[in-house]
């Protein structure tokens, strides 16, 4: 098994996953798999899929054997929780009064979502481009800082994921879309993330984060001196939480050498990280914002660009020129999601669960050697499994052991670099079920370390 | 301002800061729209083909679409989502269906019955052994994604497209595409995007008046690029062009045959052309089989997001990377409103209605041509229709201003279409349009000629 595929997310083709296939399964969810096996084009990270699902709904997946699980992923687009019934009834409404519009046109749920995200989006971030996903949002940004700055260059991360497309993985940083594909946009560096814990810079033998991470970032900038933008995710979903300083910094050198700061906050934004955007944790306002996933409602593909309004230089270009920019049940679906989030400060509970939550795992660090290191910001949680401590080594293989695990009792997430348990439910969760899915986890590394390596 | 000065802003679409439509605005939005239409224009991102928008829509239903004020338009444009019509009861109905469900949005990992539907129906109706399917909710994500299979297919980078086409707004896309709008100002795009021209058996620059000539021509200049990079991944076209021109069916046998003597694939972006538009299911029916079919567009059933590609098995080659890593790729709600939209066209013969009432909306417009000398030429197949606008038939001048000015009289009498190039009337209605909706398009267009002669 080729360990360089383990960034994104879990493999599709472990034995892992073949066990708990063959364990879990009936004929007819087989014959769903193998049909959709029969039609899609495989690709690593999805198809084969892992099963089938009948519903989704609040922070239960369930699957064609009537089997529930939590769904601990669910691709991020489940801050309000799945087929949320405030949303599912504005798209009805708006079915009902006017389903689509073309884009030289425009209509009043449009406006009224990209008011709302100006009103909210902090500092002067106060225009807005929609398109119908978070990767267009990306390229949207990246065309706007080249006509906004006269240049091309950018500075991006490692192992990050910013969309699919040609010009997102050329800024992207791993091999799963990159390796093989031929030559990408040129002008793309990219410095290691900020992650304390396995730093490229060892800090960690320093006695923790000296910013050296930053300062590689200040001296490309210095060295290049022509670079349109710094794009990166604030918070990776690894998680990596980098300190304030990191992006107080590199907002400083940004604007020292006249490049603009693009913070991709597709997966994370509206809530999850405790603060509505995430960017807020870090008092760092970027020149531009980009969002997606849970801006949909957790039911509607729709991301946004929210770009500061200086930034209103292109009006001679096509930056986006998206079927979908002004879709009103979309809009009336990311509408209802934000009203949803307000009227139940979920970004105030996910801020609350996720203190609670980190607590939890801390104490779970504490019995189990197996844990290397937890982290957390708000519901943006993760476990980081090791074979050893003092060497950090990857405990790769574990980790799938207990997702598979995990997954037989009733709880879906997803693995980052093949040994950190990323951990993003709903927002909606309660806080019973965060311990009861908590405690799942914990059972499972327990088994683990006893040496049960049965996924069933 | 010269109409030689506007030229390079003449391509995709009508231009939305004329003085025609000033005046349009000036004298035809209500207080209401006005209202409405500032604040579109305060909180969107302005760029161009879009933001200011023409006015501001309430609904979009049948063949129709609708301002604040309740007036109606035929929409002759739809950005190409209303194959099925717009707002069509059964796709709504099936939406409504899948959201009582509760099964909207599928996290990636796991795969349902109405993605494995659409895919297995995809297969089932795509001519020839077209049958692996991969979903994304942009056409320009899904022309991506048929860029980054070729260079895993083939092993190559190197790519033939054609000027003035459009395929996307992605870098990859843009990079692919031949428009101004989309490639100057904006930097360095994906490498290796090489362009030719398209077959135009109106206006050629070599003055050809035989059909066989222009081919000859347009043929030659692709096998000069390929004799001099052999090393080409792809050849990426419509089979149709959007103005539309439709080329012979030995161009594209021609085309089909240097692809097979270089190794390069054959990728139709049939986003616009697809789904019934051009009197048969796909475009490429008229024609050839490519080795890769994109859609979109009315794949979203005319009010959600879709689109993806259709590809021969021995291309189901990934499995250990990803080329379309999208969020929204096994969307239920999105697959159940394509697969409706499918069942639509199907079960109301929509392909074949497009022809008759093509050859119907044609023969009329031919009829026009012989009263009114501001056409030079009527082209299309199936209710894929464009009328070229000259000056003087002998020299084809370009009668741009007139175009201009009779889009906005059609939109004043309830016609809406799109110009594109400048002077080309692009005539695209849902195919679901009645003969007699035909006739009052015809006679509003007559008007606006008329109105727009008598004011030269």
């Amino acid at each position: 098994m080729n360990d360089q595929h383990r960034s994104e997310g879990d493999i599709n083709s472990s034995p892992q996953r073949q066990a708990w296939q063959e364990q879990n399964l009936d004929a007819a969810s087989r014959a769903l798999l193998d049909a959709d096996r029969r039609y899609f084009l495989q690709q690593s990270l999805s198809t084969p899929c892992l099963n089938g699902l009948q519903h989704c709904k609040g922070i239960y997946l369930e699957d064609l054997q009537g089997r529930r699980y939590m769904d601990f992923h669910g691709n991020n687009v489940h801050q309000v929780g799945f087929a949320n019934p405030k949303v599912l009834e504005t798209i009805k409404q708006q079915l009902d009064d006017c389903s689509f519009c073309t884009r030289r046109y425009t209509h009043q749920k449009a406006v009224d979502l990209a008011r709302k995200l100006t009103e909210l989006a902090p500092g002067d971030l106060n225009k807005v481009l929609l398109c119908p996903g978070g990767t267009g949002a990306v390229g949207m940004a990246l065309k706007l800082a080249r006509v906004a700055t006269g240049r091309h260059k950018t500075i991006s991360m490692w192992d990050s994921f910013h969309g699919a497309s040609l010009d997102a993985v050329s800024v992207g940083g791993e091999d799963v879309f990159r390796k093989d594909m031929g030559p990408l946009l040129p002008g793309t560096e990219h410095v290691p993330p900020p992650d304390e814990y396995h730093c490229f810079y060892e800090c960690y033998e320093r006695g923790g984060c000296d910013l050296m991470c930053a300062k590689y970032v200040e001296y490309i900038l210095e060295k290049e001196g022509d670079i349109a933008a710094v794009l990166a995710e604030p918070v990776r979903s690894t998680p990596y939480i980098p300190k304030p300083e990191y992006w107080q910094r590199i907002r400083q050198a940004c604007d020292r050498h006249g490049a603009l700061l693009i913070f991709d906050e597709i997966p994370h934004a509206l809530g999850r990280t405790g603060k509505m955007f995430t960017c807020e944790n870090f008092d760092v306002i970027p020149d531009m914002l980009v969002i997606g996933k849970g801006l949909g409602g957790g039911v509607f593909p729709l991301a946004a660009l929210i770009v500061r309004e200086k930034l209103d230089v292109a009006g001679d270009r096509a930056l986006g020129h998206y079927t979908h920019e002004k879709n009103p049940v979309a809009c009336a679906a990311g509408l209802a999601a934000i009203e949803y989030i307000e009227e139940q400060d979920l970004a105030q509970q996910a801020f609350e669960l996720g203190r609670h939550a980190l607590e939890t795992m801390q104490a779970m660090m504490s019995r189990h050697a197996l844990i290397g290191d937890v982290r957390g910001l708000g519901l943006l949680l993760g476990i980081e499994l090791v074979k050893d401590r003092s060497t950090r080594e990857r405990a790769v293989e574990e980790a799938e052991t207990v997702m598979y695990k995990a997954l037989s009792k009733g709880l879906s997430f997803k693995l980052t670099m093949g040994s950190i348990l990323t951990l993003t439910p709903p927002l909606t969760i309660s806080r019973q079920e965060l311990d009861q899915a908590l405690a799942i986890i914990e059972s499972c590394i327990s088994e683990v370390e006893q040496g049960d390596r049965h996924v069933g | 301002m010269s109409a030689e000065n506007t030229r390079p802003i003449w391509e995709q679409g009508d231009v939305n800061l004329t003085a025609a439509r000033q005046k349009y605005w000036t004298e035809n939005l209500s207080d209401q729209i006005k209202d409405w239409f500032a604040k579109d224009a305060k909180y969107f991102l302005h760029q161009a083909l879009s933001t200011p928008v023409m006015t501001v829509l309430s609904q979009a239903s049948g063949a129709w679409i609708q301002d604040l004020d309740g007036k109606r338009y035929l929409d002759m444009h739809g950005n190409g989502v209303h194959n099925a019509g717009f707002n069509h009861p059964r796709v709504l109905e099936a939406v409504r269906r899948q959201l009582d469900e509760a099964l909207t949005f599928c996290p990636r990992r796991y795969t349902n019955i109405p993605a494995v539907q659409l895919a297995e129906k995809l297969a089932t109706v795509a001519p020839g052994d077209l049958c692996r399917v991969l979903f994304c909710p942009g056409g320009s994500e899904a022309v991506e994604m048929a860029l980054m299979l070729a260079r895993m297919v083939t092993g190559r980078f190197k790519t033939i497209s054609f000027w003035d086409a459009y395929h996307g707004t992605g870098f990859g896309a843009a990079a692919v595409g031949g428009e101004e709008h989309f490639h100057s100002r904006v930097g360095p795009l994906v490498p290796g995007a090489f362009h030719v021209q398209f077959p135009d058996y109106y206006r050629n620059p070599w003055g050809f008046a035989r059909k066989e000539d222009v081919d000859a021509e347009c043929l030659r200049q692709i096998e000069q690029v390929l004799q001099r990079e052999p090393e080409m991944a792809a050849l990426i076209a419509e089979p149709v062009s959007a103005k539309p021109v439709v080329p012979t069916r030995e161009f594209w046998t021609g085309v089909r045959a240097l692809c097979d003597a270089y190794g390069a694939m054959l990728i139709f972006d049939e986003i616009i052309e697809g789904l019934g538009r051009t009197g048969k299911m796909f475009a490429c029916e008229h024609y050839v089989q490519p080795d890769i079919l994109v859609l979109g567009k009315s794949l979203g059933g005319g009010l959600l997001p879709f689109a993806g590609i259709v590809t021969h098995e021995k291309y189901n080659i990934l499995q250990d990377r990803s080329i379309g890593h999208y969020t929204h790729e096994k969307n239920a709600l999105c697959a159940a409103a394509g697969l409706a939209g499918l069942e639509v066209i199907e079960t109301e013969a929509l392909s074949q209605r497009a022809d008759e009432l093509g050859t119907y909306f044609f023969r009329a417009l031919e009829g026009l041509r012989d009263k009114q000398a501001l056409i030079g030429n009527v082209t299309g197949l199936g209710l894929h229709l464009g009328i070229e606008l000259v000056k003087d038939r002998k020299t084809k001048e370009k009668a741009v201003q007139e175009a201009e000015a009779v889009m906005f009289s059609a939109l004043e009498q309830g016609l809406s279409f799109k110009v594109i190039d400048g002077n080309v009337l692009t005539l695209r209605p849902a195919l679901t349009i009645s003969r007699e909706e035909i006739d009052l398009a015809v006679d509003i267009l007559d008007r606006a000629l008329e109105a727009v002669k008598s004011e030269d």
